[in-house]
């Protein structure tokens, strides 16, 4: 007699495709080497990747001296900076935009005048806007990139999810007595509250991908995206350019399934 | 004292939903608003619940006139519209939450509605794991925990299927003699009328009058299929007949 396929044995066969994909991958990558002269091999990246995060990078004073989980915790620090000041702004504005027409399309004028812009345009002016901030100014100009490039997903998906709130959820809430206010912090807010985590989780991965390439502009030391830029300044760090780019993307998938992670807890019910 | 309407007409742009309709349901009555689809008789529902105002006419609750939404008349609709995020207890305890009821309190008269539609187990259920009769027995709950004067119900059983239809309205006449509310039930089901209500108000096909208001007088628990509820039933259905083809020539 034949059995249904077991729960366990589809796990299994899943987790085989995935090595498999791997194990391709790495293949691929092997044999583009002998093509791409440039490129490093996979055994002697990981070589170096392990190098880094045990005593950083060698050679130029000034430009080394950091491991890269330094590198790495620089950037995340700034990212959060960034897309938290941007949440803190983003998340509001976007409530009271779902909430009030006439406030939707006077700020949202603003909004899609502004949104077309991609982020790193922002970046010359950015300087000249910090120039004053004499010793911060290169770090502040990154910053407010990633705050731009954060706000624009968690305003917009707060404003979709305000307005998605069923009507007849304040329909019950005024008949149960509630306040305008109450009806704000006891039905919109917890309606909303989906569309407001999945905002902040684009804007986070937004804003992280600004990061990497704000801090490639600009003479910085410390940030994965200007340790990736000035191994490349220096020269012949091939491994070292994919030891740096295997950290973001490493970085960039643990904040998606981080903020994946909060969202299942908070929101239970969908 | 009690529910007083007044004249009341209601417009939406150039059409008219309901026009110039009095009635008064007193004290601990259950009355039915029965008529067809799209005779305006949710409308006039919303009015007396505050969600919507009157182009004419007042609304009366205990004499003071109804001018928007209040914890005096609980509303139960048909789409039970309870709460995703909440637990059933937190959906029943939404009201007294908004009216600033201690914890303690909040929990013991939430239980006391959860046993009354017999839910106690359920507690901690969030709505989409329960039944849609269920799901109804919990907005019942909600809107009575508010301990309202008065209660609301827009077609509450429509999305049942006909047995658990008829269970329900029985839990509703057992929940009704307990909680002793007066009540003002939506149906277009003339049997579901009959089986419930003290007295029936039959409106007429947009815009919505009032052709009719009849006494049910039969000794519950009511029989569906006595002799008295089926002359009742043949007088209004035929009523209902002419205001259908009125509409369809």
């Amino acid at each position: 007699m034949k059995k249904k396929k077991s729960e366990s044995t589809r796990t299994t066969s899943t987790v085989a495709v995935r090595l498999l994909s791997i194990f391709v991958f790495l293949l691929a990558w092997h044999l583009a080497t002998y093509l791409l002269k440039g490129l490093p091999a996979p055994l002697e990246t990981f070589q170096t990747f392990v190098k880094l995060i045990a005593k950083g990078a060698e050679g130029e004073p000034g430009l080394v001296g950091w491991t890269l989980q330094e590198h790495t915790l620089a950037s995340i620090i700034r990212v959060l900076e960034g897309a938290g000041v941007g949440f803190a702004v983003a998340l509001p504005l976007g409530i009271l935009m779902g909430w009030s027409k006439y406030f939707e399309k006077f700020a949202g004028t603003m909004i899609e005048i502004l949104r077309p812009i991609p982020p790193l345009a922002w970046i010359p002016l950015a300087f000249v806007i910090f120039m004053p901030f004499r010793g911060s100014t290169v770090m502040l100009a990154q910053i407010f990139v990633v705050f731009v490039g954060a706000f624009f997903p968690a305003v917009l998906n707060t404003v979709h999810g305000v307005r998605s709130v069923d009507k007849i959820y304040i329909d019950v809430a005024r008949t149960l007595g509630a306040s305008n206010a109450q009806i704000l912090k006891k039905v919109v807010l917890p309606g909303a509250l989906p569309s407001m985590i999945t905002g902040i989780r684009i804007g986070l991965g937004v804003g992280w991908m600004c990061l990497v390439a704000a801090e490639m502009i600009g003479a910085s030391t410390v940030g994965i995206g200007s340790f990736i830029w000035n191994m490349y300044t220096l020269g012949g760090r091939n491994a070292e350019i994919i030891s740096g780019m295997i950290a973001i993307g490493i970085v960039g998938y643990a904040m998606n399934e981080g903020i994946l992670f909060i969202e299942r807890r908070l929101v239970r019910w969908g | 004292m009690g529910l007083k309407v007044q004249n009341v007409t209601k417009t939406f742009d150039d059409f008219v939903a309901i026009e110039n309709v009095s009635f008064e349901v007193v004290d601990g009555e259950f009355v039915c608003l029965l008529g067809p689809s799209g005779c305006g008789k949710s409308t006039l529902l919303r009015l007396i619940a505050g969600l919507d105002k009157p182009t004419g006419g007042e609304i009366f609750l205990d004499g003071e006139r109804i001018k928007g939404t209040g914890a005096d008349r609980g509303f139960v609709f048909q789409e039970y519209a309870l709460f995703p995020w909440r637990t059933v207890r937190r959906n029943i305890e939404f009201g007294l939450e908004i009216r600033k009821i201690a914890k303690e309190e909040r929990r013991r008269i939430s239980q006391k509605y959860i046993n009354l539609v017999n839910l106690a187990g359920f507690e901690n259920y969030r709505p989409r794991k329960l039944s849609a009769g269920m799901r109804q027995r919990v907005a019942i709950a909600r809107a009575l925990a508010n301990d309202p004067k008065l209660l609301l119900m827009d077609e509450p059983f429509g999305a049942l299927d006909a047995q658990t239809r008829n269970i329900m309205q029985e839990e509703l006449l057992r929940i009704w003699s307990h909680a002793k509310k007066t009540v003002l039930f939506v149906t277009h089901s003339v049997d579901e009328a009959i089986f419930l209500a003290d007295r029936i108000i039959v409106l007429s096909s947009s815009p919505g009058r009032i052709i009719e208001i009849r006494d049910v007088k039969i000794d519950r628990p009511r029989s569906r299929t006595s002799a008295d509820a089926s002359g009742i039933r043949d007088h209004i259905l035929g009523l209902l007949a002419l205001e259908i083809n009125k509409v369809h020539k």
